[in-house]
């Protein structure tokens, strides 16, 4: 078995820096069992079904843990922090190791199937890697099944013949005893030529073990041997069958996923069941460091549940943005329901149309405002309540969608001013590293501080969708007072940082805001857990999606 | 440009039929260039379209036999048949999808002739009209067809 750990350190090298090496685990992260590497290549079957975790000498990452189909597999590294309420298991595999997981698969179902490695490997294939269903279906017709798959158990290794006189390829026409070829199972005979251009053709196009011989309607499978011999001259087109073979795993797997990210080439296996999406929000973070949602592949959407997020983002793009200006912008006349829009003046309103006067702000009549011309403090005065009651309900429930949807891309906006903020926090680092002659790791407090806030911002955008599709209880007052913390303590933190050299000292400026950030982060730490747990409990109700 | 695999399996075709046509219901046409041909089909005896001819025009793509040559009806007259189009297009799965580049024109009318012989009603496919209407001369090969008929 392998003895790598997941961050690729042998065990053998740190034997005597054992301190450094249970710091490295401390510092990647708990569940992120980063994937094996490619020593699993060699795969032990024995080795596999004998070692636990924890146990064996073997070093700390176990491949029967991996394959085990269950979901929960137990942490296998030693000092692991203990699992967050709201984090999932998720293993991370690059390319090589996803090579060696197709192959450790194949070869564990090889001796079950007692069919050759390359019809195992097609099967397997065929059957989407759903190795229950293979067998069952194998068991009770065995004949059946490889046929269907377009195979034989015991396909002859493929060859390139040549010296038959009577040979002619069907493609190109070329006959003659000096024509090598290559005929499959099914006995159509093409010359190599043209095996290799229809081949390279179909790699080209995506393909990989799909590639059946070229005859009219014949479905037998070229298979990877086959397909691996006619490339062997063409490095390029190899190595993108290569890519497409593990592309088509990837793909074939509902327990796998690549990463979104540009460019990444890494995939992200993970067992949280589709049904659990609603309530479990299978959030994942690649080595590449793009964080993002294994259910829909959308950016992390913690705290809120995809099949939320969907809805409320179809919503946000259905919503055209002239109806969200119009209920920015403007407001109904109480008494006739004209749209109005101010465009300056004072809070004092006379409508066009039926000259009702009425305060903008509580929309309530003028008349009772007294003489407090600029300034509106009767919001919440009967009279002013039932004039805001009276407006259409249409326009409340847009208006409840604006009031989620200005927090929503209120904390996307900061997000993305956040990125923004990171230069400007480096900055600060360097002045204050520079006028305070404090070293670099002294001013890390700024850095981690800008972190924070980021996620912070993300949660709470996504708590406003979660907030907009609950029913108003007693649970979910519960659950905005939660959501203000956060918020309140991340806009103070956003002001520190933001202009950390002021009137105090370091000293006084580096405690605040360490303090803060370690209170906003177990506020974000409270949140979560809360919404996690109250999700899974069926604590809100939701309006009906 | 038609590549070297292409020119030498074409010509090969073409000699093919010139010299041994399959049966007396095809007949090469005409083969202005190399990659474009028209061949005359005619209704096999005892069929709804016996002794009825019709004209394929073929057109065969640069990387023809991986790619399936362009086969459609010209000519004034088109069969009438739940499978063909009024503009010439033919919904044909080997034309498409199951190309297989062991097929050959030759292979392509037989098959079209096949088609026609085991017609039982001259009546043109649904929608004849509109799809007509929407493809007008584009190639057939521009339209994603389903198969979904085997017995005709």
């Amino acid at each position: 078995m392998s003895g790598y750990n997941s961050d690729g350190f042998m065990d053998e090298d740190y034997d005597d820096d054992a301190f450094e090496y249970s710091e490295e685990e401390e510092e990647f992260g708990h569940n992120a069992i980063i994937g094996n590497s490619a020593g699993a290549s060699q795969l032990n079957n024995e080795s596999q079904t004998e070692t636990q975790p924890g146990v064996s000498a073997d070093g700390p990452f176990y491949e029967n843990d991996l394959l085990d189909d269950t979901g929960d597999f137990e942490p296998v590294l030693g000092s692991i922090k203990k699992k967050k309420a709201w984090e999932v298991d998720y293993m991370i595999y690059d390319p090589e190791e996803l090579r060696a997981k197709q192959v450790n698969i194949a070869a564990r179902m090889e001796p079950l199937l007692g069919i050759s490695k390359e019809a195992t490997r097609l099967l397997l294939r065929h059957y989407f890697w759903k190795e229950e269903n293979l067998i069952e279906d194998y068991l009770s017709d065995s004949e059946r099944t490889l046929a269907k798959a377009g195979l034989t158990a015991y396909p002859p290794p493929p060859e390139l013949k040549s010296g038959d006189e009577n040979f002619s390829c069907a493609i190109c026409y070329t006959d003659g005893a000096d024509e090598s070829y290559l005929a499959l199972t099914c006995g159509h005979r093409f010359c190599s030529d043209c095996y290799r251009t229809y081949v390279t053709g179909k790699v080209l196009e995506g393909d990989s073990w799909r590639i059946h011989c070229p005859a009219p309607k014949c479905k037998v499978l070229l298979g990877i041997t086959a397909s691996r011999l006619l490339l062997a001259q063409d490095n390029t087109v190899m190595e993108r069958y290569e890519e497409n073979l593990t592309r088509s795993f990837v793909n074939d797997l509902d327990t796998f996923a690549w990463c979104p990210a540009p460019n990444c080439e890494y995939a992200i296996e993970c067992h949280v069941p589709r049904t659990a999406w609603a309530t479990t929000i299978p959030v994942v973070e690649c080595k590449c460091g793009n964080s993002f949602c294994f259910g829909c592949k959308f950016d992390n959407h913690l705290p809120a549940p995809c099949y939320m997020v969907s809805r409320w983002l179809q919503k946000c793009k259905d919503d055209s943005e002239t109806s969200n200006w119009i209920k920015v912008n403007t407001k109904e006349c109480v008494k006739c329901k004209s749209t109005i829009e101010k465009n300056g003046g004072c809070n004092h309103m006379t409508c066009r149309d039926c000259h009702y006067e009425f305060c903008w702000i509580c929309m309530g009549p003028w008349s009772e405002h007294g003489q407090q011309f600029y300034n509106c403090n009767r919001f919440n005065e009967d009279s002013s309540k039932e004039a805001r009651e009276s407006i259409s309900k249409t326009r409340q429930s847009l208006e409840r969608y604006i009031h989620y949807f200005t927090r929503y891309n209120n904390h996307e906006q900061s997000a993305k001013l956040a990125r923004k903020l990171l230069a400007t926090t480096e900055k600060n680092m360097e002045q204050m590293q520079r006028e305070l002659a404090l070293s670099w790791i002294e001013v890390q407090f700024l850095r981690d501080a800008v972190d924070v806030l980021s996620v912070c911002r993300s949660t709470l955008k996504w708590t406003y969708v979660l907030a907009y599709y609950m029913v108003a209880d007693n649970q979910k007052i519960i659950f905005e007072d939660n959501q203000s913390d956060l918020e309140m303590a991340t806009e103070q933190l956003n002001g520190l940082v933001e202009d950390p050299i002021g009137q105090d000292t370091v000293d006084d400026i580096k405690r605040k805001i360490m303090d803060k950030s370690t209170y906003v982060k177990t506020r974000w730490e409270t949140l979560l857990r809360d919404i996690t747990t109250g999700l899974q409990e069926n604590r809100w109700q939701f309006e009906t999606l | 440009m038609l590549t070297a695999l292409s020119t030498k399996r074409l010509m090969r075709e073409l000699n093919q039929l010139i010299k041994n046509p399959p049966s007396s219901h095809v007949r090469l046409l005409s083969h202005e260039t190399l990659d474009k041909w028209k061949i005359q089909i005619i209704g096999a005896d005892e069929t709804l379209y016996a002794d009825e001819k019709y004209i394929l025009q073929f057109k065969f793509p640069n990387d023809y036999p991986l790619e399936s040559p362009e086969v459609v009806f010209v000519g004034d007259c088109v069969p009438v048949h739940p499978h063909i189009y009024s503009n010439g297009h033919i919904c044909l799965s080997i034309l498409y999808q199951q190309w297989s580049p062991a097929l050959t024109a030759e292979a392509v009318c037989i098959s079209i002739l096949s088609m026609l012989s085991s017609c039982t009603q001259k009546k043109p496919p649904k929608r004849d009209a509109i799809y007509v209407k929407r493809t007008k001369t584009a190639s057939p090969k521009k339209t994603s067809w389903r198969f979904d008929d085997d017995n005709v």
